[in-house]
């Protein structure tokens, strides 16, 4: 226990040696006129550089038994702070006894060598405690000192059959709790960086009872009081949200299994909150790059004819554009929209009759977002327009002649999330093969 | 002696006259450098009010909501029997509630002679419904059909404890009337996407024994006043003398209006007054609604099975069920802002009866008109909003007697709904106590609603503006803030 407390020490006394050792190198060096004289200075300073460094090995050492540090990591801290500190007592010993008039160049080179090793061992030491990528963060470990906000870098493509444990327990863990707790850094002997691990336990016995939340040490650690010294994750970390520790709660009251599916559960109100976070939904929303504003001319002719041409938003050149206000389309009208094709997101001809109209205009939005095509009296024609358009998501047919073969025509496209069929010749029984096909894609037939 | 004292004072007159010119100078110079205040407000200073009061005419980023259907519930509609499962309330029925949960609450000048507050169970039973189990009352059986597409708010709470007070804040941001509502603000900035009917319609229905209502609610306000809610008549004909007389045929009526037109002009060249404009604009609006309401309101064109799905009202002028469908019909045509008042839920006494009743006249068509937007692919970018001013107390008013218990005025909390128009579906946000008395859990102000409706839309409500009376308003006054919680 003791020897666990003067461990703890290791981190604060570490900095004297680092300070005096820094300082003496700053005199020799940058502050040459202070430098030969061999003052008393010197002796000094590299008397309090080596018995301080001592002082730190010490405990340093100590520390290392504590088994809360990967053995690997501390092997090239520790052993070069051991060199360190015996070269800082050579040079001492050179500097008493004047050995650097003897030996001036192997004075030098040891001095230099010394501060680039002391960087070796600060660097070392704080990747022990920050783990790393603290300094340079690079994707893998950057995770460790990345902020709070819980979003799963790697999109779950496959919410179908992705398990609650890799869907959203070991994402919370890598966020809150993995920076101290995986291969490269083991606190309290506890890794919580794969299923085994966490099932494994630490120096402590283990964190989880299957089944019985009240009972894990988990749950009992999470919910201490922040002030606690037990209290997980350490005051001054990222702290876990309400939320968070009632789907831990909830994932081991369940079984703390690897294997409960995602989608057997996905209605729960504790779920709920999470499974928005990485919905597939919302990480496929597009992103719109800014476009540039549609030439006025142009706008101002469909404008003319009763088209209302609106931007999206306030200085976006994306376009939304409806027929509503025009008493009747004509093919020549939707020709002017032609040119401006590629700056329409929105397009609404609800309500006019196209049954007789060329609507290849379409082929030309290839930008088209939502498109409503509601009462319009167009047929299955139109899905080889819409085929192969790489941005619709909302396709409205409601009171069409669209059926199943059009139907299967547009199913395959992958960005397309809404369908509306109402009234339409599109056969519940067709609706299986379609989910299939594109599990994303929600057809929405209404009341039949 | 004299030149020792004339130069005392001389150095006086100078140090009087250098000190004031540099200290009003000073001040001169601390208006026109803007004393630090930030370019963006520095721009505002001597810039002429047309600048400033412009319409955005587009959001200001991009929305995911175009039209909204508020379904206002005008009295108040007790949470305790549609919507906050309070087991508790069963269990303590009689009993007087206890002080330390009324706290320093507000109560109203109604119950402030009781020396008594029992609590009164819910005159409902509850049970779980839709995928997530949410406790519904079986009041409602046809909301708790569509619960899955509710974006439930039970925690949200004000301050007004009277109706005019709450209804007028809920709707314009402040309790004094005045300003603008809504769906004013919205026609002002936004504009209407159908040019032949007005952005902000209104319509009342009466469920009986109700608080008045008055049009201070859909006043525009400050806003130019051809921006103010148009309310349609609770009859077989909407929109009075809509029609032309006999004789005058469409021609004429244009011919008429272009040269009262030309003449309203002229004389506003002498006056200046902006409402001659609106009136001119009204006119207009008049002239095109001509063409555009009777297919609205003709439902002769509507199958069977939609006409059953509203209930059986919906073939009656004036009610909330035919209001209901007609609204459906204007937001097909792209309405911005369609308002429903449904006068009845106000139950100081007789709660029993009077849920049972102000229920059955909304439940059906409420949840009817929810379904048939989302068939027709309108709920995606339609808000609904059901909800009311404030909601009621869980203790009792008056004589706690099974049928003639009511419940009074309750500003702590109260429950709305929202569906479509960008909310997560299938969520209940918020809790209030066990006592239905205080919110406990992520409360939501009158103004985080509107900061939130007004996002939705696309609009940044702190942005959106008016400078009228030497200030510059918004529609949530000085406070509010988003609830991305809400939004999916």
């Amino acid at each position: 226990m003791i020897t666990e407390i003067i461990g703890r020490f290791h981190p604060i006394v570490v900095h004297l040696p680092i300070g005096v050792f820094t300082l003496t190198f700053f005199m020799r060096y940058v502050y040459p006129r202070v430098g030969m004289t061999g003052s008393s200075f010197f002796h000094i300073a590299l008397l309090s550089s080596f018995v301080s460094s001592i002082a730190a090995v010490f405990p340093g050492w100590l520390l290392s038994l504590s088994g809360d540090y990967n053995t690997d990591t501390i092997g090239i801290h520790q052993w070069s702070a051991v060199a360190l500190t015996i070269l800082i007592g050579l040079l001492y010993w050179m500097e008493k006894w004047r050995g650097y008039l003897s030996h001036p160049f192997l004075y030098h080179a040891l001095f230099v060598f010394s501060m680039g090793l002391l960087i070796v061992v600060g660097h070392a030491g704080g990747t022990l405690t920050h783990g790393e990528g603290y300094l340079f963060p690079d994707s893998d470990t950057a995770s460790s000192v990345r902020g709070s906000s819980y979003t799963n870098e790697e999109p779950v493509a496959d919410t179908a059959s992705a398990s609650v444990y890799t869907a959203l327990v070991d994402p919370l863990l890598h966020t809150k709790c993995q920076s101290c707790h995986r291969s490269k850094k083991i606190k309290g002997g506890l890794r919580m960086d794969g299923y085994e691990w966490i099932l494994k336990g630490g120096k402590n016995g283990k964190i989880l009872v299957s089944g019985d939340p009240a009972s894990s040490e988990l749950i009992r650690r999470i919910h201490l009081p922040i002030d606690e010294e037990k209290h997980m994750p350490p005051k001054g970390k990222n702290q876990l949200t309400e939320k968070e520790m009632a789907l831990l709660h909830w994932w081991i009251a369940h079984g703390a299994s690897a294997s409960l599916l995602l989608k057997e559960v996905a209605r729960n109100d504790t779920i709920k909150p999470f499974l928005a976070s990485i919905s597939v939904a919302k990480q496929e929303e597009p992103v719109l790059s800014p476009k540039n504003p549609a030439d006025s001319t142009l706008l101002a002719n469909i404008k003319a004819l009763g088209f209302t041409a609106r931007p999206i938003a306030i200085g976006s050149g994306w376009l939304e554009v409806s027929a509503v206000n025009m008493a009747s389309v004509k093919q020549e009208d939707l020709k002017k929209l032609l040119p401006l094709a590629d700056h329409i997101l929105w397009l609404n001809l609800s309500g006019h009759d196209l049954a007789e109209m060329q609507l290849d205009f379409l082929r030309s939005c290839i930008h088209i977002q939502k498109l409503n095509l509601s009462n319009t009296g167009i047929s299955d024609a139109v899905a080889t327009h819409l085929k192969k358009l790489p941005a619709l998501t909302y396709l409205n047919v409601v009171g069409t002649f669209f059926s199943d073969k059009g139907l299967v025509e547009v199913c395959d496209m992958k960005s397309l999330r809404q369908l509306y069929g109402w009234k339409t010749k599109i056969t519940q029984s067709s609706l299986g093969n379609v989910y299939k096909k594109n599990p994303r894609l929600k057809i929405d037939l209404g009341a039949q | 002696m004299e030149d020792l004292f004339r130069q005392h004072f001389e150095t006086k007159r100078r140090a009087f006259l250098r000190g004031s010119v540099l200290g009003l100078g000073g001040v001169a110079l601390q208006t026109l450098l803007g004393c630090g205040s930030e370019k963006s407000k520095m721009a505002n200073i001597g810039t002429p009010l047309e600048e400033i009061n412009k319409p955005i005419v587009n959001p200001h980023f991009i929305p995911k909501a175009k039209r909204v259907i508020y379904l206002f519930q005008s009295g108040g509609p007790s949470q305790m029997e549609l919507f906050d499962y309070k087991p508790l309330l069963y269990k303590m029925h009689g009993q007087e509630i206890p002080p330390s949960v009324i706290g320093q609450n507000r109560i109203s000048g109604m119950v402030s002679n009781q020396y008594s507050f029992p609590l009164a169970m819910p005159s409902a039973t509850f049970s779980r419904f839709g995928s997530n189990g949410t406790y519904l009352s079986e009041h409602i059986p046809h909301t708790a059909s569509i619960v899955d597409e509710l974006c439930m708010v039970k925690s949200m709470f004000t301050e007004q404890i009277n109706h005019e007070p709450a209804v007028i804040f809920t709707q314009t941001g402040n309790q004094l009337s005045g300003r603008p509502c809504i769906g004013s603000w919205l026609s002002y900035g936004l504009g209407s996407m159908n040019e032949n009917l007005p952005a902000f319609i209104v319509m009342l229905s009466k469920g009986g024994g109700d608080q008045p209502i008055s049009n201070a609610s859909w006043s525009s306000g400050f806003l130019p006043s051809h921006h103010q809610g148009v309310q349609f008549m609770s009859s077989a004909d909407p929109v009075p003398f809509l029609a032309n007389p006999n004789g005058i045929d469409r021609m004429d009526r244009r011919r008429a209006l272009d040269f009262i037109k030309k003449i309203n002009r002229i004389q506003n060249n002498v006056w200046q007054d902006p409402e001659v404009e609106s009136q001119i604009n009204q006119h207009e609006m008049a002239y095109r609604m001509q063409m555009a309401i009777p297919s609205i309101t003709d439902l002769s064109n509507e199958p069977k099975h939609i006409l059953e799905m509203y209930g059986e009202d919906v073939l009656v002028p004036g009610t909330f069920a035919h209001n209901c469908i007609i609204a459906r019909r204007l937001a097909e045509r792209d309405v911005r802002f369609i308002q429903l008042y449904h006068l009845g839920w106000d139950h100081h006494g007789a709660l029993q009866s009077g849920i049972r009743r102000a229920t059955k006249q909304t439940d059906q068509a409420s949840a009817a008109l929810v379904k048939d937007l989302k068939q027709r692919g309108l709920l995606d970018d339609t808000l609904v909003i059901w909800g009311g001013e404030f909601g009621r107390t869980s203790f009792s008013q008056g004589t706690l007697t099974p049928e003639g218990f009511g419940r009074d005025h309750h500003p702590g909390c109260y429950t709305i709904w929202m569906a479509g128009g960008g909310v997560k579906s299938g969520l209940v946000y918020g809790e209030t106590d066990d006592f239905a008395h205080n919110v406990v859990k992520d409360k939501v102000h009158v103004h985080d609603f509107q900061a939130t409706l007004l996002y939705l839309l696309g609009i940044d409500h702190e942005k959106f503006i008016y400078k009228t009376q030497g200030r510059r308003y918004r529609l949530t006054d000085v406070s509010g803030h988003v609830v991305h919680d809400l939004i999916a």
